[in-house]
């Protein structure tokens, strides 16, 4: 073995930065326990056409190498009976800003340290100026979310094997659901309403698959399963994380065209969150292109895959093989990595990949720059500062 | 800084800091790299940090190492008295009383016999005091540095034996996980056999032969390490079996395949080092049994013989009931030490297994 | 360096260059149940009868869903697995049957980049130790030369001189698997069987590792055999493609050839599947009904015609020929079986007869549940029939309350008439109970 690797952290500094850690983390499990009054949890919706607002929204992990900012200033709504994808690479911080609308985020490591996530939520009236009131998720004390979590907000994972319990019947974890949503229900009742949640998402034999368990089903009944389990408290906002990555081509298509269906019928939102551009552009009406913990891109599907504007987008669009494509020249490449998330400086995160890049790219971090009503985007190359 | 020393109620409510984070910066990236790769710890310097966070691995680390220092350093500095030394005042026996008696029978003379009494002067059963910190025991030997030599021992026999089996469960283990089929079965069958044999009476059997055989001391102690040895590999031998079961169907064991390596470098270059972190702790709990084990056949007296010292023989003089109520310095030093070197490993073990787990969480 | 082929014009039957990888009717099956003696009683098909050639230097593409064994596939003829039936010839030389010594020498010729570049490396080496193992176990450089040799692989593959002493957790995903690729390439091999090598990892850093691929296959004359469900970068890096489906190759041809025309169902759902990240292209979908059958009970006949639009009578219990229906293109269905076009009718009385066989087959065994669903596969109107006809009959084995409650629902299910008939003459047939029946 040569030199000794000179990457590792030394002794003085790991342990400043775990001093650290360990007060920040201190402080913000502290202001999560306390007592809150409604008013500080309520707050307005911008426009009432949407039914999630985030803005500004900074998530942060305190590791041992350092304070990771995955989420650095994501600002996006979900309009109501709308699909919204997400689109990024590992790394950009599009699960964790889902986890943080559930306020699932690991804590103590985890914390959501700034912004807004605004929901708008039915059981909420008007304020005396007429505008809708809406609930501040960041700040929404922990027994309140347990009215939002699973009832109208309700999420679909990535790996059906994993997300279902093993041990148990689907029957029995549908019971449980639907126990949840109706707390007084008999047995009876409770197996009818599983069964009837089965039959909407089109599997075949329902009273067969009542009584299998996980490992028995495949993989597209079981993300069936999971999304009869997200749709059964009538939910108003579907978070799906990468529900079909782990499925095969065709079963995807099936489980995709059900989603459609569904979100139809049902009148609810979905946030999808991928990175695949062909399920984006099949299933989304708008889509947020994330980098780094930061949206880079925002607008309506048609405007992000016939005018993409930041040169990320454009490298990601170019980047993948098409099936209607011809072969031959090697095909294009975004150069380089995703930037170390520890501690990035405030210049344009892509500015190493970026074969546009400008003097002005290494000076500060482009705001959002609105070329459309629609069409945002974080590049210096549309325009100065608003 | 400032804001974070404040208490919650003097904060305005509902606000959230930001710009905490600008506060303290790790070190920055150097300037040249092109690709980014990250900076963290070493993986030795994660496990040292995980392990050090536990208090109790500390108090166990500090435990063993006294004892270290204790029995190896110990007499060295503490050159007074031997470990087979005798308590013996100057001039060896002293009193002598002697009676004759002679005795007139009508006849002629009768010579009855002398009887002589030697009273030792030997410094038996003595208690504490400045030149025996812990008293002596019935042979006059000073308690105090006999533990310190039965410390040497102890630890000694702990060490080897749990290499040596370590060893032997590692070979055995390793080819019977990664062969299977017959290799493995007969393998398996002679580690059951091993672990349903009655240790006492086996025990007690050898001892009996080892006696007849007449060794030396130093002879024993070698003995006495290749039957504790023969007991304890078996455990090793299923727990490297069943590691490498698991490992055997990792992905760089099957590349490993398609290289076309040896099946020799399959095993001791791949599988085994992955092996490492459990085989680590499973030593060092193994430790604090081995030296239990030593110390209950020596407490047998089938282990280390007197006149050498040992925790289990000195445990064993409690058997009297004189000694185990006046004489406690005698018998408990020794007891407390055994419990300290076990527990002192046991504590190790558990914080070295919850720092290399690498599925833990801090 | 063997001849470059441009993309979609590789002859799939050699002529004048003998190929350098040649499968014929290659068999693997893994035995799911062993009667009392260890004898295996039932197989899982992984690999059925499989043939295909690779020219060298030229790239073929094997896509298929979960369950077709395309990894089982690709590692048989690696042998890394024994084969069951079926010839492996690799360079001319029959490799199928060799034991270990005899493998060793074509380990250096046939190597193998995995899917997950996060457990296939060593996580106790640093990478140059991992790279170097490969190079110093055969002796492909002399000893002073093996450092050098190392950095020189390492840089064609785009990894740093810094990195040979890096552990592998440092790096990302992309990055390991160059090391993978380093690693494969350092004993110069002449056949790469790459397993999804891009499947694990993010789209930009997919198309820096296709394009490595791509150069590397150009610079060294490699030939490839690419594994991937992903038919966008199969198609991109391939001359040949080969779909499979549970064992058995549905199609196989050039890649242009494929694409354009696709023949079998199967290619043409697969295809139609794949999502194009263009918002105004409305896909004609083929919506595949169902799900992917279990490999170890696969239907009987064609495997697809479970799910298959255009099944005809033939397919649910015929074997579909594979037969060579353009140059070097080779198709597994009926619907190109002339010899079934004209025989039809015959056809059709055959399909009866078999047909009654598996009616009377699943009533002997009603009790057990794949007969069941097997005639439900097969003859939804018949099997409704022989439910009512069964529930009917009260025989013992619907006799359970549960099951009977079972098969009452799905009758109700399938046909609410039937249903109703059955429920009206229920009552007083429970009392019967007949012992046998057919």
């Amino acid at each position: 073995m040569a030199k000794k690797a000179s990457n590792y952290l030394t002794l003085r500094e790991s342990r400043k930065i775990i001093r650290y850690n360990l007060k920040q983390m201190k402080y913000y499990e502290k202001l999560k326990r306390r007592k809150r009054a409604a008013e500080e949890y309520t707050t307005v919706m911008r426009d009432e056409g949407n039914l999630l607002e985030i803005e500004g929204l900074k998530t942060c992990f305190f590791t041992d190498s350092g304070t990771v900012m995955s989420v650095n200033g994501v600002t996006f709504d979900v309009p109501k009976n709308k699909v919204v994808g997400v689109v990024g690479e590992s790394g950009c911080g599009k699960s964790v800003t889902s986890l943080s609308i559930m306020q699932l985020v690991q804590a103590p490591q985890g914390q959501i340290v700034d912004g807004q996530i605004r929901f708008n939520s039915e059981s909420l009236g008007r304020d005396e100026e007429g505008r809708k009131l809406a609930y501040d998720i960041v700040r929404m004390p922990t027994q309140e979310m347990y009215s939002i979590r699973g009832k109208d907000i309700t999420m679909i994972f990535q790996e059906p094997m994993t997300s279902l319990n093993p041990v148990f019947t689907i029957g029995s974890q549908l019971d449980e659901v639907a126990f949840l949503m109706n707390p007084k229900a008999t047995k009876e009742e409770a197996k009818a309403q599983s069964i009837e949640m089965l039959k909407k998402v089109g599997i075949s034999m329902p009273e067969h698959t009542y009584d299998c368990y996980p490992h028995e089903l495949s993989g597209g009944m079981r993300q069936r399963v999971m999304i009869a389990m997200a749709l059964a408290g009538n939910p108003k906002l579907i978070i799906a994380d990468e529900p079909t990555t782990a499925l095969d081509v065709t079963i995807q298509a099936q489980i995709l065209e059900l989603l459609r269906e569904l979100q139809k019928s049902q009148g609810c939102s979905i946030m999808l969150i991928t990175h695949d551009l062909g399920v984006i552009a099949e299933m989304a009406d708008e889509v947020v292109i994330m980098y780094a913990g930061r949206v880079i891109e925002r607008g309506t599907a048609q405007e992000i895959f016939h005018s993409p504007l930041h040169p990320y987008t454009v490298g990601l669009q170019k980047s993948k093989p098409l099936i209607t494509s011809k072969a031959g020249e090697p095909l294009y490449s975004i150069p380089g990595q995703v930037p170390n998330p520890i501690n990035l400086p405030d210049t344009c995160y892509f500015r190493n990949r970026c074969d546009r890049c400008v003097q002005k790219c290494g000076e500060k971090y482009p705001p959002d720059i609105r070329v459309t009503d629609t069409h945002t985007v974080a590049c210096w190359l549309y325009g100065e500062e608003e | 800084m400032t804001e974070q020393d404040k208490t919650i109620e003097e904060l305005p409510p509902a606000d959230l800091v930001t710009g905490a984070a600008e506060d303290v910066h790790a070190p920055d990236p150097p300037e040249e790299e092109e690709e980014a790769t990250y900076k963290e710890m070493s993986p030795i310097r994660l496990v040292l940090r995980r392990f050090f966070r536990s208090k109790l691995s500390i108090v166990g680390l500090v435990m063993i190492v006294a004892l270290f220092l204790f029995s190896f350093l110990g007499p060295v500095i503490y050159q007074r008295w031997g470990e087979e030394t005798v308590d013996r005042p100057e001039g060896g026996v002293i009193s002598e009383i002697k009676s004759t008696y002679d005795y007139e029978e009508d006849g002629g003379k009768v010579t009855v016999t002398e009887v002589v009494e030697h009273v030792s002067t030997d410094n038996l059963l003595a208690g504490p005091s400045a030149s025996h910190l812990l008293g002596t025991d019935d042979k006059g030997m000073d308690v105090f540095v006999r533990l310190m030599y039965g410390g040497r021992i102890s630890l000694l026999i702990g060490f080897i034996v749990v290499i040596l089996e370590t060893l032997i469960g590692v070979i055995l283990g390793g080819l019977s996980g990664y062969f299977g089929g017959w290799v493995d079965n007969i393998i398996m069958r002679i580690v059951d056999i091993f672990n349903c044999i009655p240790t006492l009476p086996i025990l007690l059997i050898a001892s009996a032969t080892i006696e007849s055989w007449e060794l030396s001391p130093d002879q024993q102690i070698y003995v006495l390490m290749a039957i504790i040895t023969l007991f304890s590999w078996s455990g090793t031998a299923r727990l490297v079996r069943g590691q490498i079961l698991s490992l055997r169907e990792q992905e760089y064991i099957t590349a490993t395949e398609v290289m076309g390596l040896s099946v020799w470098r399959r095993i001791f270059k791949h599988l085994i080092p992955n092996v490492m972190p459990q085989l680590i702790v499973s030593m060092t709990l193994g430790l604090g049994s081995v030296i239990l084990y030593e110390s209950t056949l020596s407490y047998l007296g089938l282990g280390v013989q007197l006149p050498k010292a040992a925790w289990g023989t000195m445990i064993a003089t409690a058997n009297d009931n004189v000694v185990l109520q006046y004489h406690v310095n005698m018998w408990l030093p020794a007891g407390i030490l055994i419990v300290i070197a076990v527990l002192g490993f046991n504590f190790i073990g558990d914080g070295l297994r919850d720092a290399m787990d690498p599925k833990a969480k801090k | 360096m063997s001849e470059k082929f441009e993309n979609g014009t590789a002859p799939a039957t050699g002529e004048g260059t003998a190929p350098i990888l040649r499968v014929e009717h290659l068999k693997k099956y893994f035995p799911i149940k062993r009667n009392f003696f260890g004898r295996p009683v039932a197989f899982l098909r992984a690999v059925d009868d499989v043939s295909f050639q690779v020219e060298a230097g030229s790239a073929i593409g094997i896509v298929g869903e979960s369950g077709c064994g395309k990894t089982t596939l690709g590692r048989t003829i690696l042998r890394l697995y024994e084969t069951d039936g079926g010839e492996i010839v690799f360079h001319g030389d029959n490799i199928t049957k060799l034991k270990r010594k005899g493998m060793q020498k074509y380990r250096t010729e046939m190597q193998l980049i995995f899917q997950d570049p996060y457990s296939s490396l060593s996580p106790r080496m640093t990478v140059g130790a991992i790279i170097a193992e490969g190079v110093r176990a055969h002796h492909i450089v002399p000893r002073e030369k093996v450092h050098d040799y190392v950095l020189e692989v390492m840089k064609k593959c785009g990894l740093q001189p810094q990195y040979y002493d890096r552990y592998p957790h440092e790096f990302s995903g992309g990055q390991r698997q160059r090391i993978c690729i380093a690693r494969a390439l350092a004993v110069r091999p002449k056949l790469v069987v790459c397993d999804e090598p891009v499947s694990a990892l993010d789209v930009s850093i997919q198309a820096q590792i296709i394009n490595l691929l791509k150069e590397l296959q150009t610079a060294d004359g490699l030939t490839y055999l690419f594994i991937s469900h992903d038919l966008s970068v199969v198609k991109y890096i391939s001359d040949q493609i080969m779909v499979m489906y549970l064992g058995n190759v549905m199609e196989l041809g050039g890649t242009e050839k494929i694409f354009e025309e696709p023949l079998h169902p199967y290619t043409q759902a697969l295809f139609s599947a794949v999502p194009v990240p263009n918002p105004d292209v409305k896909m004609n979908r083929i919506i595949l009904e169902g799900d992917i059958p279990s490999p170890a009970n696969p239907p009987a006949g064609c495997k697809f015609h479970t799910r298959c639009s255009r099944c005809m009578n033939a397919c649910r219990f015929l074997q579909p020929k594979y037969t060579e229906v353009g140059e070097g293109h080779f198709v597994a269905c009926h619907l190109y079986d002339k010899e079934i076009a004209a025989d039809a009718e015959r056809i059709d009385a055959e399909y009866v007869e078999w047909l009654q066989g598996q009616i009377a087959a699943a009533k002997k065994f009603a009790q057990k549940e794949p007969h069941l669903k097997e005639l439900e596969r097969m003859r939804p109107d018949l099997y409704t029939k022989w439910l009512s006809d069964a529930l009917l009959s009260g025989k013992r084995p619907l006799a359970g309350k549960k099951v009977r409650a079972h098969l009452f629902e799905e009758l109700e299910r399938m046909d609410a008439e039937e249903y109703a008939r059955v429920k009206a003459c229920e009552n007083p047939a429970k009392g019967e109970e007949e012992d046998s029946d057919a």
